[in-house]
């Protein structure tokens, strides 16, 4: 209707206009005729003859006025558009604090999110670099009570292999470890992967040079090894030259490929060695990972029946196949982010809280100015600016100022980072990847749109509202009472916001601090030097081996400031082995154990207390009696209530012999303190320890520990230059316990930051927030104020109703808060430790932190309140 | 005014909008008052077209070269006053230029042909 309305009405006043000017025209023209002496008959027909045919000239013009007035019409908008942004400008320009104080906000809230969402993009929705990467699983198994076990046995992933019918090809390969690369210059020591045969073709990895592995290569046992550029250009330099030989782990290889470092899977390998998996029988072997690509339209469920089917069939036939009861398939991408979604999920939505709240932020204070523009807006609309000009006027202000704020996010996306990739690179997985790009800037750009739009309508539609007879019957003084309520209600949802946010990094913070306060049961202030003894003079020779730990052990002992040394095959906070167990007169099957083979030096460098019996000695040699310690979780756990001293267990896994005989019996001679191996979020789990001079085969790669009198750190240097003197062709990595451990930390250090520092940020929104209602109500109500002031109204009465009114928007919102808190904090109960997800100590905490930092919001409003002088208040205009 | 005895020129095509910014560069005018301002600067050689003067004008303020606004003339009367804008004084300024360069090559050419013969 209003359309053809708008057109009838177009037509005829472009009509009109155009007769009346063509009347004009005949008119001068006759005037001009008729002084030059014609007749009016006369001058009448000439003016007309000079159209040629008037009506149909008049009809012409009619269509060509029509056509005109279009044009500048639709110019004029574009114009009034440009009118806006210039009036934009000049109202930011005007109030420079708004324009500030928004433009900040708005920074911040688009940085954090743009920064986040970075971190997500690159780390848990972008593939891996693989063709058709969604087709890649790994595989793992299942133990008797259904729990996913993540390594599997070689003959179990052969049975796969060959039975199944959903894989298109599948590798194992043994978790990662530090290999050493011996060459002219000194030896270093690297990552290593050994893989098999089909490893690269699975993942579909394209060769930078040379070839992958060939299968029949791999089953002669042939020493070759690919590696990865950025190993190469270390090693090599840039031109790669394949056929080149390596020492590696003191045997030569053959380099027969070279892949592109982003290629390299697990991300940061250096090289992978192949091998044929094929000495490794037992079925409870598990220390393999299995990755597969799936057949082109199978799902990971197919898969997993598919597979499973294979499993229950191995189980049928062999008893002891104890991680057949089920194979599990998760795509490698999830199965590599892993427990790194989880924080992330949860700070993309601790950061779109923030988000909201630099929303609800801007739109509050806008309302404020809102009230101070509400005459100039009225009087705008009542002389004609319809609703949509105003409201248009009002988003392109507040889109003019989320672009500016997004432009700054995006630097402040940089700039953060920046930092969390400096402090926290290392335990983001791929964290290579992360970068701002071109996707990332639209994104921002994206989210800009939205905040302006968002923060622009709400505050347009209830400030739009006014009418310029409501304003002017009560004297330009009051504004809408909807404004009024919209501000308190925007406030009062931030502060229930930055509640929630406060109870989430409170949760955070409260569970690191019990984290710290646990025991590790060990010294941390030791460094730790990783050796592996390998290649021709070690392989063979345990004798060469104990030579060299004896040897090492007595030099690093002679160091000055050195107190103790000791030695094991897996120390605290790094990996380690398990063995199936079995107690002397015990039914229990099936048990297991974590497994060490120690020196005698030991307990005594790490400081865990011998509690009953005696430690392990050097005397403790091949040809003595086995013996072993355990600890108390052990003595607890399988000689509950008796002395386990004297009692005789063996590691049935762990020292198998190849020949089939059982493993021999080890006599527990002491009993010492618990250690938190897996780190202060780890559980304290029953551990065995063996005199590593009674089992040589797990001398091979040993940690040296030392513990000095002096720093750890400060141990480093001669520790190192100490094991160079002993063999140069052995190199050794170098750590503390208490840089290990900050290791473990930083990723937890890395969530509670980022929400402490979001619900920070939130905190002082809100704050500005309260404020800022605050201070419009009080220019708002000053008159009032002013007439119980002069009506006898102490100060202090004053004072009270300000905190009344902020009380009113802090209370509800509060209470909103913490209900939403106690519905949402289950959701990151996998981050927290000894800590509940309604823990009571954290929402007391979180409402104190809101109400100290609130009353400061509203402590300046109050008090200029209290000031306030009814006489000039009231006889100003 | 009277109308010429001879045969007037007839106006080639395009000139007409410039000629019509140029009147304009001098003042706002209205329709009749460009067409016989016209008249009277060429010494009626050249006539205009009423109804293509009015299309000209409603083209070229489509295109914001010109902008009208009804004023009151000297003799009391209301007419739609055309006035120069400044893409229209551009715009004029260039057309100048290409039809001066334009009519100087010509009749160079025209000149040197008739010598020759």
């Amino acid at each position: 209707m209003s359309v053809y309305r708008r057109l009838f009405r177009l037509r005829s006043r472009a009509d009109l206009e155009m007769d009346q000017e063509l009347e004009a025209h005949l008119q001068f023209c006759i005037d001009d005729l008729v002084r030059g002496g014609r007749s009016l008959e006369e001058a009448t027909q000439e003016a007309r003859e000079r159209f040629g045919d008037y009506e149909s000239a008049r009809r012409q013009l009619h269509r060509g006025a029509r056509e005109r007035d279009a044009a500048v019409e639709s110019r004029d908008w574009l114009g009034a558009l440009w009118s806006d942004v210039c009036g934009a400008m000049h109202q930011l320009r005007r109030a420079r604090g708004f324009a500030l104080m928004a433009i900040v906000t708005l920074a911040l809230g688009i940085g954090v999110v743009t920064m986040m969402f970075t971190l997500i993009e690159r780390i848990l929705l972008r593939p891996l670099p693989f063709p058709q990467s969604q087709q890649l699983v790994m595989l793992t198994g299942r133990d008797s009570l259904q729990h996913s076990v993540e390594t599997v046995s070689a003959a179990d992933w052969r049975d796969w292999q060959r039975d199944s019918r959903t894989l298109v090809s599948t590798a194992l390969h043994i978790r990662g470890r530090r290999m050493s690369v011996a060459s002219d210059a000194g030896a270093v020591r690297v990552n290593g992967q050994v893989v098999s045969s089909d490893f690269f073709r699975v993942l579909g990895v394209r060769f930078l040079a040379g070839r992958t592995f060939d299968s029949a290569e791999v089953q002669r046992n042939e020493p070759v090894v690919i590696v990865s550029e950025a190993f190469w250009q270390r090693q090599a330099g840039p031109l790669p030259q394949l056929g080149m030989s390596l020492r590696i782990d003191g045997q030569t290889r053959t380099v027969i490929g070279v892949i592109r470092s982003e290629d390299a899977y697990p991300a940061g390998t250096d090289l992978w060695i192949p091998s044929a998996f094929s000495r490794e029988g037992a079925r409870t072997n598990i220390n393999y990972l299995a990755i597969a690509r799936l057949r082109p339209g199978v799902t990971s469920a197919v898969a997993a029946a598919d597979l499973s089917r294979i499993a229950q069939g191995i189980r049928a036939t062999d008893s002891r196949a104890l991680y057949s009861y089920g194979v599990g398939v998760a795509g490698l991408q999830d199965s590599l982010v892993g427990g790194a979604a989880g924080y992330l999920r949860l700070l993309m939505g601790a950061v779109l809280l923030v988000l909201l709240i630099v929303c609800a932020n801007l739109a509050t204070a806008t309302l404020g100015r809102g009230a101070s523009r509400t005459i100039e807006m009225a009087v705008r609309s009542s002389i004609g600016a319809g609703r949509g000009r105003l409201v248009q006027q009002l988003l392109v202000e507040h889109l003019l100022l989320a672009l500016t704020g997004g432009l700054l996010g995006l630097a402040v996306a940089a700039l953060g980072l920046r930092i969390v990739l400096r402090v926290w690179g290392a335990e983001i997985p791929r964290s290579g990847e992360v970068q701002l790009d071109a996707g990332v800037m639209l994104f921002a750009f994206g989210i800009s749109l939205l905040v302006g739009i968002v923060a622009g309508i709400v505050p347009a539609f209830v400030g739009s509202r006014v009418s310029l007879r409501v304003l002017l019957s009560n004297g330009g003084r009051t504004a809408t009472r909807g404004g009024g309520f919209a501000g308190a209600f925007l406030v009062a949802a931030e502060v229930a916001m930055a509640v929630l946010l406060l109870v989430g990094a409170g949760l955070l913070i409260h569970s690191f601090r019990r984290l710290l306060l646990r025991d590790l049961g060990f010294d941390r202030a030791v460094v730790a030097a990783e050796v592996t003894l390998s290649g021709v003079r070690y392989d063979d020779s345990p004798a060469r081996r104990a030579a060299y730990w004896n040897a090492a052990v007595d030099a690093l002992r002679q160091l000055p400031g050195v107190r103790a040394v000791g030695v094991g095959n897996w120390v605290p906070l790094g990996f380690a082995g398990s063995s199936f167990i079995e107690i002397e007169g015990s039914e229990i099957p099936n048990t297991g154990a974590g497994y060490r083979a120690v020196t005698e030096g030991y307990f005594a460098t790490l400081n865990i207390p011998l509690l009953q019996g005696r430690s392990l000695a050097a005397s403790d040699v091949e040809g003595t009696p086995r013996v072993a310690v355990v600890n108390r979780a052990m003595a607890k756990r399988y000689w509950p209530g008796a002395t386990p001293i004297g009692k005789r267990v063996r590691a049935t896994s762990m020292e198998f012999n190849a020949d089939g005989s059982p493993a021999p019996w080890l006599e527990v001679v002491g009993v010492v303190g618990d250690v938190r191996h897996w780190g202060l979020e780890g559980d304290i789990t029953a551990e065995l320890y063996t005199a590593a001079r009674q089992v040589p085969r797990w001398t091979t790669a040993m940690t040296l520990l030392v513990r000095g009198t002096i720093p750890s750190a400060d141990l480093v240097a001669g520790v190192r230059h100490r094991l160079a003197e002993i063999d140069p062709q052995v190199p050794a990595d170098l750590s503390t316990m208490q840089s290990r451990l900050d290791g473990q930390l930083s990723s937890r250090m890395l969530t509670l930051s980022l929400l402490t520092g979001f619900a920070g940020v939130a905190v002082i929104l809100a704050s500005l927030g309260i404020y800022g209602v605050l201070a419009h109500a009080l220019v708002r109500r000053r008159r009032e104020l002013a007439v119980r002031a002069a009506l006898g109204a102490m100060p202090r009465q004053l004072i009270v109703q300000v905190i009344w009114w902020a009380a009113r928007m802090v209370v509800p919102g509060t209470v909103a808060g913490l209900l939403g808190a106690y519905l949402l904090t289950h959701l990151m109960a996998a981050e927290l430790v000894e800590v509940q997800p309604a823990d009571p100590l954290s929402f007391a905490a979180a409402v104190v932190a809101l109400l100290a930092v609130a009353g400061g919001a509203v402590l300046i409003p109050a008090a200029r309140a209290a000031r306030l002088d009814p006489a000039r208040t009231l006889q100003a205009p | 005014m009277p109308k010429p005895a001879d045969p007037v020129l007839p106006l080639l095509k395009g000139t007409l909008d410039f000629l019509i910014l140029k009147a304009l560069s001098f003042g706002p005018m209205h329709g009749y008052g460009i067409s016989s301002w016209l008249e009277r600067q060429s010494r009626s050689e050249i006539s205009v077209d009423d109804s293509a003067l009015y299309q000209s004008l409603q083209r070229m303020e489509g295109r914001d070269w010109v902008s009208a606004e009804w004023g009151t003339s000297e003799n009391n009367r209301r007419a739609r006053y055309y006035t120069l804008s400044r893409r229209g004084r551009d715009h004029l300024r260039v057309e100048t230029a290409t039809w001066l360069r334009y009519t100087r090559s010509v009749t160079a050419i025209l000149s040197l042909t008739a010598r020759e013969a």
